[in-house]
């Protein structure tokens, strides 16, 4: 396994200046968030080297694709195979609609490249074990994209470790999007046709707020769920082994007309006994003057810890104000960069990262666990594959 | 109204046995005689005269069941009339929250003066009846599922407690009080159709600064409370309504089906939890 771990290294990467080995990166579809593809853009270790997509996809994927080749003076290809063949990078950034993560995933890990991938993993459970397994076997790194590096996260991580709070025994998230995704529920007349998802999710393109871009349908569990189920693994380092959840669909008419939630509860029971929950939402753009409450509250044996992470940030009001600005804004917030510092630490020194595909296939069980207890009733056991 | 001031030995054990603090006791005990309401504990009641309860909960529940409970009587509950509490109940009876989806609680607290190595299963069952009741406040109706789990170490030290209203409506209730002696934390919000409302102490401190990390005050505002749950017994129409036996009693059916739930690991479902009887009004 080490051997090949090492043999994928560095295959590929060029030298950059100042000494050592730039990675080459391939972009994969950049059709939802293009955070990803800029963060690698922007990181000193990394070098973009083309756009690649199917050419069977939609023209709105060829043209976003094209649009962020243009911005970076990179070529578009419409061959992925192609691409992986003959550009020769050692990385691949995946940000394409979530039911394609896996098979673009698949296809650049059966060609040696370590993965930068967006979440969700995947809506699809047997998929995340296919590329969980690919990776594994052929010795690749991966990082699943998330906000585990935010100072707020980083500081609770610390303080937790130096045992101020003590033992663990519960970790509590809250996790809300004070954002809108289209008509309120409620507001479509009965002669007007249901929402598509697609068109809605095209439609929040402009605002940033396309996670759930796709033809499948996906609630919030499944689109944002993973954010903060990543924070509960990495501050209790414990998987979660049983879920009882309930959702609703209380806010948007495009979730409901899909059958889907957009505000969830969820009780989690983990390994060694430790207790938590989780309550997630988009739940409107007039419920918090921000991006919405993401807090964490974390009971230890000797003392307890409650975070906001949104800390550290300002307060700008002004006249004229455009109602949809966030007064309070984040500062000091270098997550993006950290995440790629450590994907090159991954990459070079066999370092793990803070969410890799098995952690986030783990993540894509439990939200799947929980969908289910909503539906029965029921606690309902996670099928968590050991990291 | 006749006050008892003598009786202050013995609601100052009722009050401690209810979580209340001593300075709680001395405001209580203080603005009763002030407005002259009866506060005692429950067998030396007149159930001829109004008066106030303020005394453990689970006596009131075993009155209620025996039939003695005097309308004249009403419960003190007092994080009804908390002031962060009120202020979001308001919001929600105005309708700028619009219907309840997710009420979230968090309520921290060091164990009580008088209580040992773990809180006694009759102080967290009031416990949990106080913050249960707010929740069936809130919703203004029964949950239709409750769900409780607790950490396998230390299982004294925290409970989790999960509802299901109908129509989607949810709750997550947490508790611990294990916390180092000192201060409490509490914080609730409750996201509706229509906006959030956010109570949390986090928000609510001051910072001291005497060298190292500063140390973080809460703004105290707790006699607000008293007041508020004492100007509702006096009948003050901006103190809301008084709480009645009934719905007490209720909050603590919900908390022995929670016990249930947590010792068999299993949701307890509508048909398992104790029901209002019918016509049974509630001061909502």
């Amino acid at each position: 396994m080490l051997r090949k771990e090492n043999s994928v290294k560095f295959k590929n990467s060029v030298r950059r200046e100042g000494g050592g080995k730039k990675h080459r990166a391939i972009v994969l579809s950049v059709v939802k968030h293009d955070y990803l593809p800029r963060a690698v853009a922007a990181h000193p270790k990394f070098q973009l080297i083309g756009v690649a997509d199917h050419a069977r996809c939609p023209n709105w994927v060829h043209q976003r694709n094209q649009a962020f080749a243009d911005e970076f003076g990179i070529p578009y290809l419409r061959n992925v195979s192609q691409a992986l063949q003959t550009w020769k990078a050692n990385a691949a950034v995946i940000s394409s609609e979530a039911e394609r993560h896996c098979e673009l995933g698949m296809l650049a890990a059966e060609a040696g490249l370590h993965l930068i991938m967006d979440k969700p993993l995947s809506p699809n459970l047997s998929e995340c074990d296919q590329l969980a397994e690919s990776v594994r076997r052929r010795g690749l790194r991966s990082l699943v994209w998330n906000r585990n590096r935010l100072p707020a996260l980083i500081q609770a991580k610390t303080e937790l470790e130096a045992g101020k709070i003590g033992r663990l025994i519960a970790i509590h998230c809250d996790f809300y999007f004070s954002k809108d995704a289209g008509p309120r529920k409620g507001s479509r007349r009965p002669e007007e046709p249901p929402i598509p998802w697609l068109r809605r999710q095209l439609e929040a393109h402009a605002d940033g707020s396309d996670g759930g871009l796709g033809l499948q349908p996906m609630g919030e569990l499944q689109i944002e769920g993973i954010y903060p189920l990543a924070y509960v693994k990495m501050l209790s380092g414990r998987d979660i082994e049983r879920v009882f959840a309930r959702t609703a669909t209380r806010f948007h008419q495009a979730h409901a007309d899909n059958q889907v939630e957009d505000l969830a509860a969820v009780t989690l029971e983990m390994s060694g006994g430790i207790i938590g929950s989780l309550c997630l939402g988009r739940i409107g753009g007039a419920s918090h003057p921000d991006i919405g409450e993401i807090k964490l509250r974390l009971l230890g044996t000797q003392g307890a810890l409650v975070v906001a992470e949104a800390r550290p940030e300002i307060s700008v009001y002004r006249r004229g104000q455009d109602p949809s600005e966030f007064k309070h804004r984040r500062v000091a917030n270098r997550n993006d960069f950290l995440l790629m510092e450590e994907f090159a630490r991954a990459i070079e020194k066999n370092e793990p990262t803070t969410l890799d595909i098995l952690e986030a296939r783990n993540i894509a069980a439990v939200v799947q666990s929980a969908l289910e207890s909503a539906r029965t009733g029921r606690p309902v056991s996670v099928d968590n594959i050991k990291t | 109204m006749k006050v008892f001031l003598d009786v202050k030995p013995n609601l100052e054990k009722a009050c401690r046995r209810g979580g209340r603090s001593v300075r709680e006791l001395e405001w209580v005990s203080d603005l009763a005689a002030a407005q002259g309401i009866v506060a005692d504990r429950l067998i030396s009641l007149d159930p001829e005269k109004k008066a106030l309860y303020l005394g453990p909960l689970s006596p009131l529940a075993t009155v209620c069941d025996e039939g003695k409970w005097s309308r004249q009587w009403s419960a003190g509950h007092r994080w009804r009339f908390e002031a962060s509490v009120r202020a979001v109940r308001e919001s929600l009876q105005a309708g700028q929250l619009g219907a309840p989806c997710l009420l979230r609680i968090h309520r921290w607290t060091a164990l009580p003066e008088s209580e040992s190595a773990t809180f006694s299963q009759s102080g967290r069952r009031e416990d949990l009846a106080a913050q249960l009741d707010l929740a069936l406040w809130l919703f203004h109706q029964r949950p239709e599922t409750v769900y409780a789990t607790g950490p396998r170490k230390n299982e004294e030290s925290a409970l989790l407690v999960h509802l299901g209203f109908p129509d989607g409506g949810m709750s997550v209730i947490d508790f611990a009080w294990r916390l180092p002696s000192g201060e409490d934390y509490y914080s609730l919000h409750l996201i509706g159709e229509n906006g959030a409302a956010y109570a949390d102490d986090h928000r609510n401190v001051s910072l001291l600064y005497g060298g190292g990390a500063p140390q973080a005050l809460r703004v105290d505002g707790d006699s607000d409370a008293i007041r508020a749950m004492l100007g509702a017994f006096v009948g003050d129409p901006e103190c809301g309504a008084t709480v009645s036996a009934e719905e007490t009693r209720s909050a603590l059916r919900l908390a022995d089906a929670v016990f249930q739930s947590q010792k068999n690991g299993v949701p307890c479902h509508h048909s398992e939890i104790p029901q209002r009887p019918r016509g049974q009004k509630t001061n909502a």
